[in-house]
């Protein structure tokens, strides 16, 4: 094949790559929204009702048992995840660790991240089984933190190296101690390091497998942090594979829940880099 | 050297150890005297950054470098003594090369090392510091009604003197500049130059330049090292018009033609690629980049 065709070719694999991308992510959207919203309009209370006693049988109620659910797992998770992974991340540069510490925490970190969620599930739950604990919110809110924390330490890491070493330089040399100077780059690299926290807490809140080991499926509002609960994600399982339709609505439902959820979290990450964007070096240049 | 002595290096040798060692700086002895300016010189590669650095323990922010001897701030060393290091470095204050603005507003960008060392009673006298060494530096009128936007969106020429505002206003007693005026424009570089003209009176400056003019017009006494070693340290005076050594009198006639470059370094020349640091110590940026 000569040269060009050879160009040509590619052009056409990694156009056809992209429309074929954008239009599977269409679909998906089309398919939520199509489904999901139409249930929302008609009969939005679904969102703010708690299920009723015969919820799995008669759709009697609403899901608010699992948005609530997914809101507490989720958010201190993410916290928790979030201090862990910033302080992981800074330890991690040059000024603290030795090069070949970093790159093999960086591996392992690899590994975690790599590692499939469900294996988490297990992890949890065998602590659970061995302390004689129940499923609870509580293991829930410890089985995301652990997923979620390879993911946002990976990103900070490479935010941080990626600010240039001046800024570290100028605030040492006015006198900064380690932890004063860490605290410049993370905000000079606080683009990056907001996208890893939004990035950890969208694939936080979309996953089940996680949760379905360690807060369980419960169908009722959850009490307490050491009470049964469940997030969106098994809601949206249990009920599409149940034979009542109305429950199969209330899953596209809350699919489109979770779609704007996460749409809602790129759109101010977007708007959050933005406005630090201006204080990193090189500014509105960059 | 005529006036006080400011700081004082002794035997100082400074050694990369990574793969390899590399002997960056071998046995340096230097006094530079106070309220002077004194410049650094030499061919990239020289160790000029990493003599620069290592006055205030500043490559001690990066790894595998490994330090001998001592430097003395007055009679006071530097290394040998429990004063912690950012107290040496409030003392012993550094500029970067290239311009950078901590991720704050102007107005923070020069307030930042007061407050961390608490140098204020209230925010009247914070507000009256910010002032005075914008004006020391003359950004003052050129920044006075946006204080509150990002230091990062002025002009580099503007944040050059941003960073010599922000290091002047931690009061330290000497102020370590490494090629200040590399990475801006002719017109930026002048006003960085008058800056630090008129700031020689009150501290002094040690500064790194790949520029014999500039060191020519600025410099009270120069320092010219090769490869790692001091050849030799004099006025400004006796240094360009009678210099001591052979290879300084090279150096002058021969600065900028080729046959020195190529014996000096197969790197390029910094005054070329200002954002390039061609010293030994940027060829290892520890775990920065990957």
């Amino acid at each position: 094949m000569d040269r060009y065709a050879k160009q040509r070719l590619v052009g056409y694999l990694a156009r056809g790559a992209t429309a074929l991308v954008v239009s599977v992510m269409l679909f998906v959207v089309g398919v939520t929204i199509f489904r999901g919203a139409r249930i929302l309009l008609t009969n939005p209370s679904i969102v703010v009702t708690p299920p009723g006693t015969q919820y799995m049988l008669r759709a009697e109620g609403g899901f608010l048992h699992a948005i609530v659910g997914s809101i507490f797992i989720v958010i201190p998770a993410t916290i928790v995840s979030m201090t862990l992974a910033v302080s992981t991340a800074v330890y991690l540069q040059s000024d603290y660790s030795s090069e070949r510490f970093s790159d093999l925490t960086n591996m392992f970190l690899n590994v975690l991240w790599g590692t499939p969620p469900i294996v988490y599930g297990v992890f949890v739950l065998t602590i659970i089984f061995a302390t004689g604990a129940r499923q609870s919110l509580l293991f829930g809110i410890i089985a995301i933190a652990i997923f979620q924390y390879p993911i946002m330490t990976r990103y900070t890491d490479e935010a941080l190296r990626s600010a240039p070493d001046t800024v570290k330089e100028a605030s040492y040399g006015l006198g900064s101690t380690r932890f004063e100077t860490a605290q410049m780059t993370v905000r000079s690299a606080l683009p990056g390091v907001i996208a890893g926290v939004i990035m950890g807490f969208a694939r936080g809140i979309g996953d089940a497998a996680t949760v379905l080991f360690t807060a369980g499926r419960s169908t009722n509002m959850p009490a307490g942090p050491m009470d049964g609960a469940t997030t969106l994600p098994i809601l949206i399982y249990e009920n599409a594979t149940s034979p009542n339709d109305e429950l199969v609505a209330q899953a596209y439902a809350a699919s489109f829940l979770l779609i704007v959820a996460v749409l809602a979290l790129i759109g101010i990450s977007k708007v959050l880099a933005g406005r630090f964007a201006r204080y990193a070096p090189g500014g509105r240049h960059s | 050297m005529t006036s006080n002595v400011a700081l004082t290096t002794d035997e100082l040798s400074v050694t990369y150890t990574g793969n390899e060692d590399v002997k960056a700086l071998n046995s340096v002895s230097l006094e530079f005297p106070s309220n002077q300016l004194t410049a650094i010189i030499g061919p990239s590669g020289c160790g000029k950054s990493t003599l620069l650095k290592s006055l205030n323990r500043l490559h001690e922010i990066q790894p595998n470098v490994e330090i001998e001897g001592d430097v003395s701030l007055g009679d006071q060393p530097i290394y040998n003594t429990d004063e912690p290091a950012p107290e040496i470095r409030r003392r012993i204050g550094y500029v970067p090369q290239t311009p950078t603005a901590l991720p704050l507003s102007i107005y923070e960008n020069v307030a930042y090392g007061v407050k961390i060392h608490g140098d204020y009673e209230d925010s009247a006298e914070l507000d009256e510091i910010v002032e005075s060494y914008l004006r020391k530096v003359n950004l003052w009128d050129e920044v006075k009604d946006r204080l509150d936007t990002p230091g990062a969106e002025l002009s580099t020429g503007q944040i050059q003197r941003l960073c010599l505002a922000r290091s002047l206003a931690v009061e330290p007693e000497v102020l370590l500049c490494d090629e200040v005026t590399s990475a801006l424009d002719p017109i930026s570089a002048e006003q960085v130059e008058e800056t630090l003209k008129s700031l020689k009176e009150e501290y002094t400056i040690i500064m790194v330049t790949h520029s014999m003019d500039q060191a020519r017009r600025l410099a009270d006494d120069v320092v010219f090292l090769y490869l790692g070693e001091l050849v030799e340290a004099n006025d400004a005076r006796t240094f360009f018009e009678n210099p001591q050594a052979e290879r300084t009198k090279e150096f002058i006639s021969g600065h900028g033609a080729s046959t020195y470059l190529e014996e000096s370094s197969d790197e390029s020349d910094s005054e070329v690629q200002p954002d390039e640091q061609a010293d030994g110590s940027r060829d290892r940026p520890a775990a920065v980049e990957q």
